[in-house]
């Protein structure tokens, strides 16, 4: 590591500044714009305060949305990580076919959202899905059932959508740091214990234990955020059974042309997903940042 | 060819001193060891003249001239890095001839300059390998060789054999010495082995917790040690630390051991002692006699352990209830086992004492 | 009896992991190979009547599949966007591709500085740009959209490549900074002392060595630019410049397309992912993953 007294400027600006780009002035524009009334339909911008946030927080489908959201990430962020450390765990394993299994996994990460939304579209078809098909047949259901268009089932089928799209991530890290563990440590404790799940408890758990609090945060920032899947699965109905927050942005900005109130809530967004931010900072492990 | 002074440097990495106030003078074409345990700075203080390394306070001069504001590159070092350092994706060619290079030394003298010294090092065979294809002794070999291309006025070294397996380390040490005298250059040379110390300094630096603890030619820092420290740290087995206390009496000096035996102590010259001070004695294993009978000047001791190494063996016994075990060093196969109970006949001639601060007390 | 027993776990264990995450897709090949009649007709097997690829015809070539051209065919299951698809794999080709190259040349010297220096503003410019990714990008889009319409980028590929550039640069960084420090420091001294500037142990030292991980790092930016949708969505303008991933949400959106059709669409794209997906598994997980068990 050496020490240099000048910012490397020529080596750094390239990066930072697209980057800046893409974020400093945006939240500038959007904190800007969501403290003036902009319209598309009455021209001027004059400066209303907080009257967009007011008018939001005020409004019913905010608080519709809102509980979506949190419903939505509340579900999703612990399955991810649960499912992919279970996974992730699983492929430590040598057996034959290993090698296909683990490049099947990661194939729903490289898939763009809407393609997934369409596959899962097809599972959850009502009368020739896959799933209601299977369930028909094992005799557990009746009749097909209504996955996507009935309010009580679409939010939860959407969450197992994303799911889906969200555990090769975290397989993918969770074994990165599976494979940070002294190899010994591992031959030793199986000498020691022999419960498999103690084992986990004891011995792995806390080896990952950082980098599974990191995917925990990651995946509630990304399920609090997420936007094209559900777009392209349901368009946020039935209703608004499926209207996320991140929906509201979009619908205030580009449905209602009304960029002051889109930009209110996208300040909220923001705002919520910094507390959630500030806890990943906390949590990543202090090396992070090479300063031995 | 070229001198090295240090002129009090320290080094602190945030709140931490690797290195204080370390004065040191190294002659034109002089081989000096910087050794110590892990972690005394040794290192820190060879990067520091290399350049690697900031100086805190002090300064360093090569050839008289201070290196406070010349580049690393400039020094006219080479350095031999523990890990060998060669470039992974070059040649043996290649590496060697880089820094040339670098330089814009024309190709041809390049290659004359990396022939010349491949074939000091006998590495002909070797030129257009990759360091992967090479063994650990061969790398090391090229890492040498790569620094002589350079020139340089000063070799440095950090810990260059440590990588290597035992019979290896031997060789190369050996083969260092020849270079040494070959190259007539100053070298500095860091490790933590006290017999590549003892076998190929002119002069050892002994270190600990960043200062200098003495130095001199090996043989005098063995026989006459300043402090507990270096005592201990010098020698295989280590030297044997008893902790006593000494008294004045009409013979002279006297020690009463751990178990309450006293010793009378014949030194060259009588040490200056206050009355029933707390010392500790050091002696080295094989100053220490063994004998059947108590007699005088014995301390009486149980036998822990025997280790038979073949052309000599060492006894690991205890003096009443002590904790620390007493080493002794017999030549050749010893009839003696664990349990017995024999006397120690403790040399007070090429004994030391050391005052509670672990100076030793001079006559 | 224990051995076998934990054998059949990890067979059942395996399979289910095989169906979870490759199960969608198989179905998307199966009834790209289907026709409607067949696929939504519960009486009849699946392969009566073999395989059919009418569908990857009509993709490639316009000619319309036979079925639909009969008098009571119900022509909105016929999708233009079905046809974009191929046109939209090169435009997400060439936006990747770019994304991908931009990455490398502007995020490889930034990653070498973090990784092997110390200067002032080095942890807030690091923080900066690896915290840059967690704000939502739902919540920028109208700003950038407006930035990007000033520009004269909206309804362009550079827009797009732009976007995605800023938005993969963190990723690059970060992952190409973690192999330039599990080089080994004594290389980069050697370097020093070798009479390199930092330009030259840039050029010489650290990008040879650590090519594999610049290919792998350059596959990573391929793909989160490849599967980007929503500034995909809003920044493109006609089918010349739509990527597939907006193309796919068309046909997605589009209730009375044919089944048969749309997912002869969805494998079509899925293929270069295939591809991608051994590829990213070959060079970027298990990269990631050897380095670890070294470091």
């Amino acid at each position: 590591m050496w020490n240099t007294r000048r910012f490397p400027m020529l080596w750094l600006l390239p990066a930072l500044l697209p980057v800046a780009l893409m974020t400093i002035y945006p939240i500038a524009h959007a904190l800007w714009t969501s403290l003036h009334s902009v319209m598309l339909l009455f021209p001027g911008e004059p400066f209303v305060g907080l009257d967009n946030y007011a008018r939001v927080v005020k409004s019913n489908y905010f608080w519709d949305s809102l509980s979506n959201s949190l419903t939505f990430t509340l579900l999703a962020a612990p399955s991810v990580v649960a499912i992919g450390t279970l996974i992730a765990l699983f492929l430590q394993r040598r057996f034959v076919g290993a090698g296909i299994v683990r490049s099947v996994v990661l194939l729903p990460w490289v898939l763009p959202g809407a393609i997934s939304a369409v596959l899962w579209i097809w599972v959850f078809h009502p009368s020739f899905g896959v799933l209601n098909g299977i369930l028909q047949s094992l005799h557990l259901i009746d009749g097909p059932i209504q996955w996507l268009t009935s309010p009580r089932l679409a939010l939860f089928s959407v969450i197992v959508a994303h799911i889906w799209t969200q555990v090769p991530f975290a397989v993918v890290l969770v074994m990165a740091a599976l494979a940070t563990i002294n190899p010994e440590t591992l031959e030793a404790a199986a000498i020691d214990c022999k419960s498999p799940w103690r084992r986990f408890r004891y011995i792995v758990f806390p080896e990952i234990k950082s980098m599974i609090v990191v995917l925990v945060v990651y995946n509630a920032l990304t399920a609090f955020t997420t936007y094209d899947l559900v777009y392209a699965m349901t368009g946020g109905g039935p209703g608004t059974a499926t209207t996320l927050l991140s929906f509201q942005i979009w619908r205030e900005s580009f449905s209602m042309y009304d960029f002051g109130a889109g930009s209110a809530v996208a300040f909220i967004v923001v705002a919520i997903s910094a507390v959630l931010i500030l806890a990943i900072t906390r949590a990543l492990p202090s090396d992070l940042f090479g300063s031995e | 060819m070229a001198s090295v002074e240090l002129q009090k440097v320290g080094k602190s990495f945030g709140k931490v001193e690797a290195v204080r106030d370390v004065s040191l003078v190294i002659q034109d074409r002089e081989f000096v060891v910087f050794v110590g345990p892990s972690g005394c700075g040794k290192s820190t203080l060879l990067r520091m003249i290399a350049g690697l390394e900031e100086i805190s306070t002090g300064e360093v001069l090569i050839g008289g001239q201070p290196m406070s504001r010349v580049a690393a590159a400039d020094r006219g070092i080479a350095m031999v890095f523990q890990s060998y350092a060669l470039y992974p994706h070059m040649t043996v060619r290649e590496n060697m001839g880089f820094a040339l290079k670098m330089l814009g030394t024309p190709k041809a003298e390049v290659d004359r300059k990396v022939l010349e010294a491949v074939s000091i090092l006998q590495l002909e065979d070797l030129l257009d390998r990759r360091p992967k294809e090479l063994s650990g002794g061969q790398r090391q070999r090229v890492a040498i060789g790569r620094a002589i291309v350079r020139a340089p006025g000063v070799f440095l070294f950090d810990e260059p054999l440590s990588n290597l397996d035992a019979g290896l380390r031997a060789q190369m040490r050996v083969e260092i010495a020849r270079l040494h005298k070959q190259l007539e250059t100053t070298m500095i040379y860091v490790t933590h082995d006290q017999v590549e110390a003892m076998t190929l300094a002119d002069r050892i630096v002994i270190l600990n917790k960043g200062r200098i603890e003495q130095q001199g030619p090996p043989l005098e820092l063995y026989e006459e040690p300043a402090n507990q420290f270096v005592a201990g740290f010098l020698g295989q087995p280590r030297m044997n630390f008893i902790s006593c206390v000494a008294r004045r009496s009409a013979a002279g000096t006297e020690l009463v051991l751990p178990n309450d035996e006293t010793l009378l102590l014949t030194m060259r010259d009588e040490p200056a002692l206050p009355l029933a001070a707390p010392v500790t004695l050091g002696i080295r294993p094989d100053s220490i006699g063994v004998v059947e009978e108590a007699a005088g000047n014995t301390v009486p001791a149980r036998i822990v352990v025997v280790e038979q190494l073949g052309n000599s063996s060492l006894l690991y016994a205890r003096i009443n209830d002590n904790p620390d075990l007493v080493t002794i060093e017999q030549p050749g196969k010893s009839v003696l086992k664990a349990d017995h109970t024999i006397h120690l006949r403790l040399d007070p001639g090429r004994a030391h004492l050391f005052d509670k601060n672990g100076d030793r007390i001079r006559a | 009896m224990q051995a076998g027993r934990n054998h059949l776990a990890t067979i059942v264990f395996a399979s289910l992991i095989l169906a979870f995450s490759g199960g969608p897709v198989l179905l998307s090949l199966i009834g790209s190979l289907v026709p409607d009649r067949i696929l939504l007709d519960s009486s009849k097997s699946l392969f009566a009547e073999g395989l059919n690829f009418e569908g990857y015809r009509y993709v490639f070539t316009g000619e319309l599949p036979a079925s639909y051209l009969a008098e009571n065919a119900n022509r909105a299951m016929i999708s233009d966007a079905a046809r974009q698809v191929p046109y939209s794999l090169v435009n997400s080709g060439i936006i990747a591709l770019s994304s991908m190259i931009l990455n490398l040349l502007l995020g490889a010297p930034a990653a070498f500085v973090f990784a092997r220096y110390v200067f002032p503003g080095k942890k807030v410019s690091f923080l900066f740009l690896i915290l840059s990714p967690l704000v939502p990008a739902i919540a920028l889009i109208t700003p950038i959209y407006i930035m990007l319409q000033s520009f004269g980028l909206v309804g362009t590929r550079t827009g797009i490549i732009l976007v995605h550039t800023a938005k993969a640069l963190p990723f690059t960084v970060l992952i190409l900074s973690v192999f330039f420090r599990k080089m080994p420091a004594e290389l980069f001294e050697a370097a020093v002392l070798d009479h390199c500037s930092r330009f030259q142990t840039f050029v010489r030292i650290a990008l040879p060595l650590a090519l594999p991980s610049i290919g792998a790092t350059g596959l990573f930016a391929f793909m989160l630019s490849y599967s980007e949708f929503m500034f995909s969505m809003i920044l493109s303008g006609d089918a010349d410049t739509r990527p597939v991933s907006v193309v796919m949400a068309a046909l997605a959106r589009n209730t009375d397309v044919s089944w048969s059709l749309l997912n002869t669409a969805i494998f079509i794209a899925i293929v270069p992912t295939l591809v991608l997906v051994v590829l990213v598994w070959r060079f970027v997980v298990e990269g990631l993953l050897s380095g670890a068990v070294k470091g």
